[in-house]
């Protein structure tokens, strides 16, 4: 092989400078498991219910609620969402729109800023908690963590 | 699960959309675990490419029309590349206990990053909120969703990003069917896997096969270890490392000033198209490159870095034609006016940074490249390319927290992690090359 690249002579020093940085790969890897999120062993083996079980509990039950409530919500319809708080009312939105693909996503608030206009166009409002869908309508379907109301047309 | 084998699958085919890079000459020579990644990274860039075009002139996407192209254009190249005389491969001389240990921590590093994806504990919060958003969308309207990238209620979607890990994930998207969310992180893995063989490839060219395995194995444990730590999966980030990584790599290993940069121009083409960064990292490896190379007047050498440019900016022009075409806001979003600072800030930047650079390992990866660069600053120009991505990228990112007029740490908080990866490992490739005492006759190190 014609290779214009010599490689420096290899030399006790050399050999020891290889493995340094195997030796320092090893510690990086140490490190970074002594930090590391992963749960135990058989845990990690586990597939999920939702992409975010070990990343964030909260964002995990937004998620499986809306997973669950897709079910019920037929697709062409429009639907809002309506959290205990803005910033979950914001998270269920965003996520929703991956979930929801086949509806039309009308949020009943974008950052924070009540957004009443869309909202209450919404056919169907996907409510995360406990409390009764602003604007009112009709239950569907009851979870642990939240319902699905249908509005009148 | 199903639908999961079928993505991960889907993911792996990109290898055969992309085949014909693999036979490119200045890739032949390199091992086949390497040419099936630079398969992999090729194939990527090309159906982005060809998913743009087809949204641009209003062609379907579907399995088939996208697949068929570029087959027949893989294979058209793999006919044409293959006559050409490629250099012949030196096969791989490495001790027992080296080749042993330096797989066992890459495998390991690999295992823990597959893991930390899979079991969702690495998962991308981002990836929920607009990647995988606008790839479930994209493949469900065959194409780039005008309405959703207009939208009123969707610019937290980050609607300018370049298309690249969109198209793919919704290229996995239909041939799976559907979009499996818990599956899609764990498939970001690939990409780190595609990095090892083809960084190690070329650095054996200029260290030798002994300091090439020991610096390949140093740089997954980093950046595997670094990806599950940033929440990494399912985003722009592992694809960014690999295109920065290998673009960069190829760069810091051209043995003369004939040797084609067909390969890093491809990569760099990809990191253009994966995020804004990937666009700057393109300028400071050209003038990294600018600045080690030592042959031929300012002139050539100038000429030769600027050459590296073209392509990636068509690539993403290509991206900006469709935001023109469709009415929509052309080009990228900037955080503010370019020039009104909030120096008062800075202080906290550099502290909230440094905190944040930990890559999950405390510091060690960051703390084993400046003993190497600070022990010999001399040597810098050698590895000029890696030095000006491992400085340019941080600073870039500090010019763009001084544009917040909040206090930017919890910004940094959640993307410095992330976003420094890439000079992380351009950093470990600059302490690779000014560890080693390699010569190259035609870089005048003697």
């Amino acid at each position: 092989m014609q290779n214009p690249i010599q490689p420096g002579r290899s030399s006790i020093g050399a050999g020891l400078r290889d493995w340094i940085w195997v030796i320092g790969a090893a510690m990086v890897l140490a490190a970074g498991l002594h930090c590391s999120r992963l749960p135990s062993i058989a845990t990690a083996f586990r597939v999920p219910a939702t992409p975010l079980d070990w990343t964030s509990e909260r964002g995990a039950r937004l998620w499986a609620f809306l997973t669950q409530a897709r079910d019920v919500v037929p697709p062409g319809v429009s639907y809002t969402v309506q959290g205990q708080n803005p910033d979950d009312e914001m998270n269920l939105y965003m996520f929703s729109l991956g979930l929801f693909f086949k509806q039309e996503a009308l949020p009943s608030s974008y950052f924070g800023v009540a957004t009443p206009g869309p909202g209450c166009r919404a056919r169907f409002v996907l409510v995360y908690g406990a409390a009764f869908p602003r604007g009112g309508g009709r239950l569907i379907r009851k979870f642990g963590e939240g319902a699905v109301y249908e509005r009148a047309a | 699960m199903l639908a999961a084998a079928k993505y991960l699958l889907a993911e792996v085919l990109l290898v055969v959309l992309g085949a014909g890079a693999a036979f490119h000459p200045s890739v032949r020579s390199l091992g086949v675990a390497a040419r099936l990644a630079a398969a992999f990274g090729a194939g990527a860039v090309a159906i982005t490419l060809e998913a743009t075009l087809f949204s641009i002139v209003g062609l379907p996407w579907t399995v088939g029309t996208l697949a068929l192209p570029l087959l027949l254009v893989s294979f058209a190249s793999a006919l044409r590349w293959r006559r050409r005389p490629a250099p012949a491969r030196a096969p791989v001389r490495i001790s027992w206990g080296m080749a042993v240990c330096s797989a066992g921590v890459c495998a390991a590093s690999l295992i823990y990053l597959a893991l930390s994806f899979a079991s969702s504990s690495a998962t991308s919060v981002d990836f929920l909120l607009f990647w995988g958003v606008k790839a479930v969308r994209f493949a469900d309207s065959r194409g780039f969703d005008a309405e959703f990238l207009r939208g009123p209620f969707t610019v937290h979607a980050s609607l300018d990003y370049p298309p690249l890990v969109p198209v793919v994930e919704a290229w996995g998207c239909l041939v799976a069917g559907k979009m499996p969310w818990r599956a899609v992180p764990a498939a970001s893995t690939l990409w780190a896997a595609a990095a090892i063989p083809l960084i190690f490839e070329r650095l054996r060219r200029r260290f030798g096969d002994r300091s090439a395995a020991g610096l390949v194995v140093f740089w997954s444990a980093a950046l595997c270890v670094s990806l599950a730590n940033s929440y990494s999966g399912g985003n722009a980030e592992a694809p960014l490392v690999f295109f920065e990584s290998v673009g960069l790599t190829w760069l810091l290993t051209e043995a003369d000033s004939r040797e084609s940069r067909v390969a890093p121009i491809v990569a760099l083409c990809g990191a253009a198209l994966t995020k804004v960064e990937g666009s700057a990292a393109v300028a400071f490896l050209a003038a990294g490159c600018f600045f080690s190379d030592r042959r031929g007047s300012v002139a050539a050498r100038l000429r030769k870095s600027l050459s590296l440019f073209p392509w990636p900016v068509l690539c993403v022009s290509l991206w900006f034609l469709y935001q023109a075409k469709r009415s929509l806001r052309v080009g990228y979003r900037a955080h503010g006016e370019l020039l009104v600072l909030f120096p008062r800030h800075l202080p906290g930047i550099l502290k909230a940074m440094f905190r944040n650079l930990d890559a999950g390992s405390l510091w060690l990866p960051w703390l084993f490249a400046l003993l190497w660069l600070a022990a010999r600053p001399r040597a810098w120009r050698r590895a000029a390319p890696a030095v000006a991505l491992a400085v340019g990228l941080p600073a870039f990112l500090a010019f763009d927290y001084l544009h917040d007029q909040r206090d930017p740490t919890e910004r940094i908080g959640w993307t410095t992690p992330r976003v420094a990866q890439p000079a992380l490992s351009a950093a470990l490739l600059a302490a690779g090359v000014l560890s080693t005492r390699t010569r190259l006759r035609e870089f005048g190190d003697l």
